[in-house]
């Protein structure tokens, strides 16, 4: 059927001129069967009443909108109000003619029945327009036959979704569950159970599956892509597999097409969903200035995209990279329509910056990302680190505390228990400090401390899927090495949930779920892409690096953990630091980190942080051992040239810690250095 | 017959004269060294005024989050330029430090440490005795001490002077000491610490003399008195003056509201009068550092003298019923509504003691709000300057947003401090039900029938 072009009348109603001709036939029919009904003849003699009743109507139709071309794929209310309107019209205007000019036969019983009957024959005109429509639209070319998997809400809202919406080019034939909750989901048919699948895809020529169950676990996704991949045949003609996002995006957004994706890794991982509870965290956002420290980086960034939600009347995006924050930026703007924002460059170590900006904007809420995390980068560069990990924080937190900022919310690592690494140390004082602050200004200091998460720059699973891009050898450091796992949206959610919940003083852990083997999870991936482990991929093992360990734990050994109001909350119980205790240190700190005196930095590193093991080469001066620090580049260089990664791993320890960080592999896609386990 | 004096005698009396003339040139070219001990809302605007000057100037603090925050230029006082801080700071002409070793190389040390009241609302001057007690170590000749905390008549002689005087240095010869009371009015853009007159009383002339010369270089009216007691008293008896008779309005209001009559016409209508008459406002109670404690070191002194200051008591009496008064008043209004304070939803504005400042320690909104959870109401609050406080119980409250949903979903609507920034015709438009306190929608011209003035 070609698309009718619409007429515009005279008071601005569309109008599609094959929709109105047809009605208008329906709307003669409907008077002539209600003379027919009401006075057993329809005689010949009534031309004129007959022209007169379709005229009234057929205008009636027109001036309501009842003839407006099909936008939506879906009856809408406004179809029926439309019809009813009509006729309401029409009926009354038939009637008044017929009373004016009696010879014609028209009296109000005709106008009734006439414009009853008129409602029904337009509505069913408008359904059968739309199914027809449907059917088009399915049979367009591209457009995917798919099963959906799934019978709840979800599976319902999606279904209705596609078919009501010309834009996607998916045709649902019908939907699978296991435990079906409806014969039908939003009028297509419940086609069987997920075993079913494989001859299902057969039969139907299914191009597509879409999995609809938001709180979908990890095996079932896993259950559904073997149904799909394994038994139909060559890859090239698997369909592909889809999912709605988990509960926590939807809660936000709503079921929407455009958020329907390939099957990820994380779909895999054996994790529960996320819940927070917005009510808790709106009144600390909304209309309130807030200001986040390395904004631009991932979990930064993130923590920007959920607060932009929650409508504050300032965003300020702290940080010292231009690029980040501008992509950043933009993205609020362009993606969230979100406009009031700041960038701010500053680097969060200069106290004079941050004081100005903290006297000129006095957020109500700063959450301090700003951090370098790369172990083997921050063991390479310790002074630096320090500068910026710890007294970075000691700066934004004095300036917060100052200008009387409510809540500072420190983001920390799983890393800094019982540190290992420099990295992880600088990141343990800097939660001493932040907890130092506690009970003497009226800011709340609250510290969130999470473990690894998926996507960050430098994890571990877009280095994975570079190394099976390239044909691999997929690398991990320790057959036995273990990770958790989070998204960052859902870390990110629960800093928002701890910073409305978090006490003054309070270090709250994240429940990051079970944690992962990190050998399984490149098996895992390996065949998520289709290629068997081993056998396509070979993967290798590299070894441990400096500061890395094989398990992560988030608590401290002298940490108790109590309860919070949130299940996957927890509050790490610390003996802590007096403020005047630390004051020395830091200033201690401050000369050796600006003077570049690194052993006096770890000094004071293990001076404050008495769990921390530093790595040997940091001791014995290996450090500073030619062809290390002094040479981060070149190593890089090398690393990349080099054909057997695992030999540069070998050469030298320290090598071995840069080539084999997360830096290599996110700035340079080429790499083919091991990517190991990221930090 | 006139002796002459020995030339050992005039040595020392040169050596004397010397220390006061070392001093007073070091004043002159603002080349002394001066310590501010205590760098709170009085001791670092001092610190900045001074430091503007052309002094250095050393913060002492035993809150080293505070030292902190000073040595990187970070401003936590509102009556503090945050530039001018930041500039001191960068010039290097203002440092802070927990240490109080420094205070040997001081030439002028000025105190200003808190003076709260024990638990049994007698006075506390420990911090007095404390920063004393380090002063009296590092005691050397050449030095002024000033005590700038509001305190009981006789303490820098009766408590101070004997401590010095432990140290063999002579007060008035080697040293110098005297007593010149803080007079900062937090959040007052008109009176600053540089146009505020001062009083000044030393334990000799000559403390009192060099004293003098030092703050007359960056105040413009300094007032010389004879002794450290009388400007102890001024100081006491400015804020008993104010206490008593802001209690007096307090019970103008308690009257009027029983006859009917509204006590804001009246005290502006008495205001008219060009003499005699100094106007006060009624509020929920009273707040602040000096005003709910300053009476009670005269109270207190006073005993020692078998002397009772029944108008402080009356005063201290009346002042502290408001909050009870103003919990009946939300009642009473309520009540008409149908509606019992237990469940009902009320929203305050302001928790801060007074306008336009940060400061809710010691604030009149913080008993109300016990009060109207104790009666089990849902209390919010809403304050632009303070995001966050703990309450009585350790609980930390966090301000709300002014929003037409905020006001609208509250019963009542309780102003409890008039914050010049807040838009009281948005309030009275948006709320079902005002109570007001301090007659801050006095603006307001559009339909107010929902208001209830205190």
């Amino acid at each position: 059927m070609t698309q009718q072009r619409p007429l515009r009348t005279r008071s601005g109603l569309h109008v599609a001129p094959l929709t109105l001709g047809v009605q208008a036939v329906l709307a003669f029919a409907a008077c002539e069967l209600a003379f027919f009904l009401l006075q057993g003849s329809h005689g010949g003699a009534h031309a004129a009443r007959a022209i007169t009743a379709l005229v009234i109507f057929v205008l009636a139709l027109a001036a309501c909108g009842a003839a407006r071309p099909v936008t939506d794929l879906a009856l809408d209310v406004r179809d029926v109000w439309t019809a009813v309107g009509a006729a309401a019209i029409g009926s009354l205007g038939a009637t008044a003619i017929g009373y004016l000019i009696p010879v014609l036969g028209l009296n109000a019983k005709v106008g009734v029945i006439a414009g009853g009957m008129l409602v029904l024959f337009v509505l069913a005109q408008r359904a059968a327009e739309i199914s027809y429509r449907r059917r088009c639209s399915e049979r367009r070319p591209g457009v995917q036959r798919t099963i959906v998997v799934g019978s709840g809400k979800a599976a319902e809202s999606l279904v209705r979704l596609v078919q009501e919406n010309h834009n996607f080019r998916y045709a649902v034939v019908g939907c699978v569950d296991d435990e079906a909750l409806a014969a039908r989901v939003a009028g297509k048919p419940l086609l069987g159970g997920i075993d079913d699948l494989p001859r299902l895809i057969d039969a139907h020529k299914i191009g597509c599956v879409i999995i609809a169950i938001p709180s979908a676990p990890p095996h079932l996704v896993k259950r559904i892509m073997g149904k799909c991949l394994r038994e139909s045949g060559p890859a090239g003609n698997s369909p592909a597999v889809k999912i709605l996002p988990g509960v926590l995006e939807l809660l936000n957004d709503g079921v929407r097409v455009s958020r329907i994706r390939p099957v990820q890794p994380e779909d895999l991982l054996p994790r529960d969903p996320v819940r927070v509870d917005l009510s808790e965290i709106r009144p600390h956002v909304e209309n309130r200035v807030i200001l986040v420290t390395g904004a631009g980086g991932s979990i930064g960034s993130e923590l920007c995209r959920q607060i932009c939600a929650l409508n504050p009347s300032l965003l300020l995006l702290l940080g010292h990279g231009e690029n980040s924050l501008f992509a950043i930026n933009q993205e609020l703007r362009l993606k969230y329509g979100f406009t009031r924002t700041r960038i701010v460059l500053a680097d969060v170590a200069d106290a004079a910056r941050i004081r100005t900006v903290f006297s000129r904007y006095r957020p109500h809420v700063v959450f301090h990302a700003a951090a370098h995390k790369h172990v083997p980068i921050v063991e390479a560069n310790v002074c630096e680190a320090a500068r910026n990990n710890v007294l970075g924080t000691h700066v934004v937190a004095l300036a917060a505390a100052a200008v009387g900022t409510a809540k500072f919310v420190l983001l920390s690592t799983d890393k800094a228990v019982n540190p290992t690494s420099v990295m992880g140390a600088t990141k343990r004082l800097a939660e001493i400090i932040s907890q130092s602050f506690v009970n003497q200004t009226g800011t709340e200091f609250v510290t969130v401390r999470f473990g690894n998460v998926l996507e960050s720059r430098g994890s571990v699973i877009p280095i994975f899927k570079k190394q099976i891009e390239h044909g691999g050898p997929v690398t991990v450091t320790h057959r036995d090495m273990r990770r958790y796992f989070m998204t960052i949206p859902e870390a990110v959610s629960l800093v928002l949930q701890a910073m409305a919940i978090g006490r003054d003083g309070q270090v709250l852990v994240l429940d990051m779920g079970k944690p992962v083997n990190i050998l399984k999870l490149a098996e895992t991936l390996i065949t998520l892409s289709g290629l068997t482990p081993y056998r396509d991929i070979p993967i290798v093992e590299t070894g441990i690096r400096p500061g890395e360990k094989l398990f992560e734990e988030i608590l401290t050994t002298t940490e108790g953990m109590s309860k919070t109001s949130h299940e996957r909350l927890f509050i790490a119980q610390q003996e802590r630091v007096a403020y005047e205790t630390l004051a020395a240190g830091l200033r201690t700190l401050e000369t050796a980190a600006r003077a570049g005196d690194q052993d006096t930095v770890i000094e004071v590193l293990r001076n404050f942080v008495p769990s921390y093991r530093p790595g040997s080469h940091l001791l014995n001066g290996e450090a500073h051992a030619p062809g290390a620090p002094a040479v981060v580049g070149a190593d890089l260089a090398a690393a990349q040239s080099h054909p057997a990664p695992e030999a540069v791993i070998r050469a030298n320890g320290h090598a071995d810690g840069l080539a084999g960080g997360n830096g290599v592999a996110e700035d340079k896609p080429q790499t083919s250095a091991s990517a190991g386990v990221s930090s | 017959m006139t002796s002459t004096p020995k030339a050992s005698q005039v040595v020392t009396a040169l050596h004397e004269l010397s220390h006061e003339m070392a001093l007073r040139e070091k004043i002159t070219t603002h080349t002394a060294l001066v310590g501010v001990i205590g760098i709170g809302y009085v001791g670092l605007p001092l610190a900045v005024e001074k430091a503007k000057v052309g002094y250095r100037v050393v913060g002492f603090d035993r809150n080293a989050i505070r030292v902190a925050q000073v040595n990187q230029g970070s401003n936590y006082i509102r009556d503090v330029d945050d530039d001018e801080l930041a500039k001191m700071v960068a010039n290097e002409r203002l440092t802070a430090t927990t240490d109080f070793a420094g205070l040997a190389n001081c030439d002028i040390i000025i105190i200003c440490v808190p003076t709260p009241l024990t638990q049994n609302k007698d006075p506390d001057i420990s911090y007095i005795r404390n920063v004393g007690g380090e002063i009296a170590r590092r005691l050397r000749p050449g030095q002024l001490i000033c005590l700038e905390s509001t305190t009981y008549p006789g303490t820098t002689e009766e408590v101070l002077l004997p401590m010095f005087a432990q140290t063999g240095l002579k007060v008035g010869h080697d040293y110098f000491l005297a007593y010149s009371p803080e007079r900062v009015d937090p959040g007052n853009k008109r009176y600053t610490t540089k146009n505020t007159n001062k009083v000044v009383g030393g334990v000799t002339a000559t403390c009192l003399s060099v004293a003098t010369s030092f703050y007359k270089q960056t105040i413009l009216e300094v007032l010389a008195l004879s002794s450290p007691k009388v400007a102890e008293m001024t100081k006491v008896f400015e804020n008993t003056f104010r206490a008593v008779n802001i209690a007096l309005v307090n019970e103008m209001a308690l009257l009027c509201d029983r006859m009917g009559i509204n006590i804001w016409e009246v005290i502006d209508a008495a205001a008219t009068k060009p003499f005699g008459m100094m106007r006060f406002d009624p509020g929920p109670g009273v707040g602040g550092h000096c005003i709910p404690l300053d009476p009670f070191y005269l109270n207190w002194k006073a005993r020692q003298y078998d002397f009772h200051t029944r108008f402080i008591e009356l005063a201290g009496e009346i002042n502290n019923s408001m909050p009870y008064f103003v919990r009946d008043k939300v009642a009473r209004a309520l009540n008409l509504k149908g509606l019992p304070l237990k469940g009902s939803r009320i929203l305050m504005l302001g928790i801060a003691y007074k306008k336009d400042i940060p400061d809710w320690r010691e604030s009149p909104a913080l008993k109300v709000l016990e009060l109207l959870a104790q009666a089990e109401a849902a209390v919010d609050y809403h304050d632009p300057f303070v995001p966050s406080f703990q309450d009585a119980h350790g609980r930390t409250r966090h301000s709300i947003p002014l929003t037409e949903k905020t006001l609208g979903q509250s019963d009542c609507v309780l102003i409890t401090t008039d914050h010049s920034q807040t838009d009281w015709d948005f309030v009275v438009r948006h709320a079902p039900l005002v109570i007001d306190t301090r007659n801050a929608t006095r603006a307001v011209r559009q339909p107010r029938d929902n208001v209830i003035l205190l």
